[in-house]
């Protein structure tokens, strides 16, 4: 019956009684039709878009013409609406003890916008509360906050509230739109019982629960302790006043501050560098612990292996009154303990050795035991000048605390590097450890202050002629490419390669400081490491007077410069492992003559200058497909063709009054490598005849083999 | 006793006319009703000629080793400028500072075509001033193969601006491919292998960032750095210096071509096919009706004798 509204299309608002008389009469009949089928109460319907709103409403007094489309008509019915606030009649009449009973597929809520009790909300049409004269200042009703069903047709919900206004939305019925319900459970929640028990309430909620904000259950279970560490754990310490940590290793996350909770990993040599933010140097020198190197090797120990603490659980944090306590009252001492550990952890009291009592303290024996290893200070080391260290005048086991120098205004014994070296026994945990830390003097010019923490590890029984490699025996991509010079052994019968102790020496490239000029001492050069394309470069600076007279001098920087201490018969290793003793697996470095001399022509110029060197490495993957290890097979150094360089006067710099102005001349270091591997030539076995188990000519006429 | 059928054939039906005649005329129009109202059908319902089509491809992308880098400091106007082109390095030699680059494009799949481009640019910096902004380009050799041969030189502009003074940038992203027309389907196109930074230029407005844009976005075919991930990290140690950092990686593109004459024509016809089919099933019926009831007059000639003919 009501499928036929869905041939009407584009719905307007419209009035019932209005439209009778306005609509044309092909549109009437159609109407006529609707009226029959819809039931009483219906207020209103859609129209079709050529009837606008404007022409429906032709009564103003009785139902002015809103733009909102509402309209003040209310319905008269007073069973419908009698019938649609059952549940408010029961919850006021319920005794505490009772609950509501909800009445099954019913709305339950006909006037969502009613808020306030015994009042008129503003915009509220359905409210009882408000006059007519109320609704008429309405400039909207907000009482249709329904989910539109956009498979229904009709929206009945909206519709048939007959205290609703008197208009109603059909959003383009489609043509397949549900014109009549007959299954109306569908359209009605089903009412659950409130849950008593706990039982039920899990069940629910692992039934319907999803993700949640509940703080998650870390994996972390550092009160279980593992029979050894593995590569990897943190490793516990034992601070003197029985607080049990991790062996920290600074390191920077979010910003380049230093974050002390960062833990050093068991086995894994690493080195971290960040930073320290001192605002006020003088006040702060002495009081910053992150300055200090005691912080860093001073008052803990380290656990060597995680079942002691398994077998050895740790006592009670002391107290200084702890001390005096009986053995007997152990139980006791530990409440009382347990209530001020929180006191005894901040305070961060130095060692409180019993001074009085006679009989030894347990906790003292706890961190005497042999199996907590306490740090080995080694020399610390004193930075004289920037990159320049020397072991420092004081003994090892007093390192000073950082004190501020008034006259330099410098603090001076601040922590620069802590080195911390390891020795491990495998299962056994850590045997030895020792730290060894750098100091330096540092200026408010020089803040914020850069630390660099270092952790590594070495077995207990390692043989002292270690070497790390940089691959095996493929080169390992970013580490240094192995290079020396040859030399006779000292029996002068056989030859070998001499390599510098500093991995980061052996083929450098020239570094630019932060002011741009060339840094030439060999420890500041940048090591090549394989399979890094780069490109450094410095800056030479030339002035006009001295430019034409000194152009040799200027090449001689240059090279010094581009080449560091790089001798002529310097050798490279093919493999990440090559032994040093087998002078064939090393390749020499070909050279390029440094073509021409400078010579100057004009005043100003210098001609065939050298301005950069380019550094190839050609290497092949060799081995298997699967597992390519690269090989050098030969490295060049290719210089550049010799430029003019040639003093450039624009602008202000060239009047006489600026003749001291120098000007800036790049200097620039490239490498690059080169893959030259060839791919495996596919070898195509030979096609295999057709062995036929047919007579020959059986398919004569198509192959046109017979015998 | 019952008769079974133990064989059928049709019988042909000729329906002769002359030339002539009403007969030839409605055969001839309902022949080209058959043919020509299809190709409408088709047409009009669109997507007749496809004028587009897409395929993927991972480009053969290779870092040209070419970057043109400016740092903005904190201090007035104060940057720092620098390139791998000479003539620039010259023109801004009073910003001047040289960083040590180092780059790595890698295979990491070892199809032959590089895969990611890691670069790390560490930029000394005295310790009075502070890094603000990074603005950085990079210059690539792009190639296409599978269809028209397309080469170009492309960009990627790696770029931030922050109010906290910087340590680190770490820009991890991939190099996109934007094209404002399709690709041809065949042919080679190099109309953009142009220089994207123009190195021999002593001038110093070829080398602003407004020049190289303006140029490069004139282009039909661009290539960005998409990174929606920057970190910019705070706190430089003294003595340390700016580190930019971060990957390029070369993905795989969906790259849309005009397709070829041949595949145009196939997928015309598919279509023309499937609507003709439903015509001449309908216009076979319409020529049975009328000839079977003779409603236009012909002569029918029928393959067997009445006389033989048996029920």
């Amino acid at each position: 019956m009501l499928a036929t509204f869905n041939l009407i299309h584009g719905a307007k608002y419209f009035k019932m009684d209005s439209l009778l008389r306005d609509a044309k009469i092909g549109r009437v009949v159609l109407i006529a039709i609707f009226l029959a089928c819809i039931p009483r109460d219906i207020f209103t319907f859609a129209q079709t878009t050529d009837v606008t709103l404007t022409g429906g409403t032709s009564e103003p007094s009785q139902s002015p013409p809103l733009s909102g489309a509402t309209t003040n008509v209310r319905a008269t019915s007073g069973a419908a609406s009698s019938s649609l606030s059952p549940t408010a009649a029961q919850t006021t009449e319920a005794t505490p003890t009772e609950s509501t009973q909800l009445e099954f597929n019913t709305d339950l809520g006909p006037c969502i916008c009613d808020l306030t009790a015994n009042g008129c909300d503003v915009n509220c049409c359905c409210d009882e509360d408000c006059s007519d004269d109320d609704r008429a200042t309405f400039s909207e009703c907000l009482d249709q906050n329904y989910l539109v069903d956009t498979n229904v047709c009709l929206q009945s919900s909206v519709v048939f509230r007959n205290n609703s206004p008197d208009v109603v939305q059909v959003s383009d019925p489609s043509l397949f739109c549900v014109s009549r319900d007959n299954y109306v459970d569908r359209n009605y929640y089903t009412i659950p019982d409130s849950v008593q028990t706990a039982e039920e309430f899990e069940a629910l909620s692992t039934t319907y629960a999803s993700y949640s904000f509940e703080a998650l259950v870390t994996t972390n279970a550092s009160y279980e302790y593992a029979d050894f560490y593995k590569s990897g754990d943190p490793m516990y310490t034992i601070y003197e006043t029985l607080s049990l940590g991790v062996l920290g290793l600074p390191q920077s996350s979010i910003s380049s501050e230093c974050e002390d909770s960062n833990p050093a990993a068991f086995l894994f040599d690493e080195t971290s560098s960040c930073i320290r933010t001192v605002s006020d140097l003088a006040s702060q020198c002495g009081m910053l612990p992150s300055l200090s190197a005691s912080t860093y090797m001073d008052g803990f120990k380290l656990v060597s292996t995680p079942k002691f603490l398994q077998e050895n659980p740790p006592p009670e944090p002391r107290l200084v009154n702890v001390t005096t306590e009986s053995p007997q009252s152990t139980t006791q001492s530990t409440s009382q303990v347990t209530q001020n550990s929180t006191t005894s952890n901040t305070t961060q009291e130095p060692n409180t050795s019993p001074t009085g009592g006679t009989i030894p303290d347990e906790n003292v024996l706890y961190y005497d035991d042999p199996r907590l290893i306490s740090m080995e200070t080694l020399q610390p080391l004193c930075q004289i000048l920037f990159g320049v260290e020397a072991e420092c005048e004081f003994p090892a086991d007093s390192v000073p605390f950082p004190t501020y120098n008034e006259t330099e205004e410098s603090c001076d014994n601040v922590v620069l590097k802590v080195k911390y070296s390891i020795t491990h026994n495998a299962t056994d945990g850590i045997m030895a450890a020792s730290v060894q830390v750098t100091l330096g003097s540092i200026t408010s010019s020089q803040l914020p202050l850069a630390q660099t923490f270092e952790v590594s590890f070495e077995k207990v029984d390692a043989p002292e002629d270690t070497f790390r490699r940089s691959g095996s025996p493929g080169y390992v991509i970013g580490e240094p490419l192995l290079a020396g010079t040859r030399v006779e052994l000292e029996d002068g019968t056989k030859l070998a390669i001499s390599l510098r102790d500093d991995r980061n020496n052996w083929l450098t490239v020239v570094k630019s400081s932060s002011d741009g000029t060339c840094l030439t001492d060999a420890d500041s050069r940048i090591p090549v490491v394989f399979g890094m394309d780069m490109r450094t470069g410095c800056i030479v600076e030339v002035s006009f007077s001295e430019i034409s007279d000194i152009c040799e001098l200027i090449q001689e920087q240059i090279l010094t410069a581009l080449k560091g201490p790089l001798p002529d018969d310097y050798y490279v290793a093919m493999f990440g492992d090559s032994s040093v003793e087998v002078v064939g697996d090393w390749v020499q470095v070909l050279q390029e003559e440094v073509s021409g001399t400078p010579t100057s022509s004009v005043k100003g110029t210098c001609n065939n200058m050298v301005t950069g060197v380019h550094i190839e490495v050609i290497y092949a993957n060799v081995g298997s497909l699967q597992n390519p290890q690269p090989k050098i097979l030969g490295v060049k150094y290719n210089y550049a063709d010799g430029k003019i360089l040639s003093y450039q006067c624009s602008g202000p710099f060239c009047q006489d009054t600026s003749r001291s102005f120098t000007q800036r001349f790049e200097i620039t270091s490239s490498v690059t490598f080169i893959d030259a591997s060839t791919q495996p030539a596919a070898v195509i076995a030979e096609r295999p005849s057709w062995e036929s188990k047919l007579p020959n000519d059986f398919l004569y006429p198509f192959t046109g083999t017979s015998t | 006793m019952a008769v079974i059928e133990l064989y059928n054939h049709p019988v042909l039906l000729r329906y002769r006319a002359s030339i002539c005649t009403k007969g030839t005329i409605f055969i001839i129009i309902v022949f080209l009703l058959t043919i020509i109202p299809p190709f409408f059908l088709a047409y009009r319902s669109e997507g007749f000629w496809i004028r587009e089509a897409f395929y993927r491809e991972q480009p053969d992308v290779h870092f040209k080793h070419q970057i043109l880098l400016v740092l903005y400091l904190n201090e007035g106007n104060s940057y720092i400028a620098w390139s791998t082109y000479p003539n620039f390095n010259l023109i801004e030699q009073n910003h001047l500072t040289i960083p040590v680059v180092k780059t790595r494009e890698e295979d990491i799949n070892r199809d032959g075509r590089n895969d990611k481009l890691y670069f790390s640019v560490e930029v000394p910096i005295p310790d009075s001033k502070n890094v603000q902004s990074v603005d950085m380009i990079l210059v690539f050799d792009y190639r296409l193969y599978r269809f028209s041969t397309f080469h170009m030189e492309s960009l990627a502009y790696i770029h931030h601006t922050s109010f906290a003074s910087g340590a680190q940038f770490i820009a991890e992203g991939d190099l996109k491919l934007h094209l404002k027309q399709p690709l041809a389907h065949k042919g080679t196109d190099s109309r953009y292998n142009v220089p994207v930074v123009d190195s021999d230029s002593v001038f110093a407005a070829d080398y602003t960032f407004s020049t190289i844009f303006n140029n490069y976005i004139s282009r039909n075919a661009t290539t960005s750095f998409v990174c929606d991930y920057p970190i910019w990290k705070t706190g430089r140690g003294a003595g340390q210096p700016f580190v930019i950092q971060g990957s390029v990686g070369y993905t795989e593109e969906l790259i849309m071509y005009v397709p070829g004459f041949w595949q145009t024509i196939k997928m015309g016809w598919i279509q023309y096919l499937a609507v003709l089919i439903i015509f001449i099933f309908i216009m076979e019926k319409v020529k049975k009706f009328v000839f079977e009831n003779q409603i236009i007059t012909t002569i029918i000639e029928r393959p067997i004798p009445t006389k033989n003919h048996v029920m």
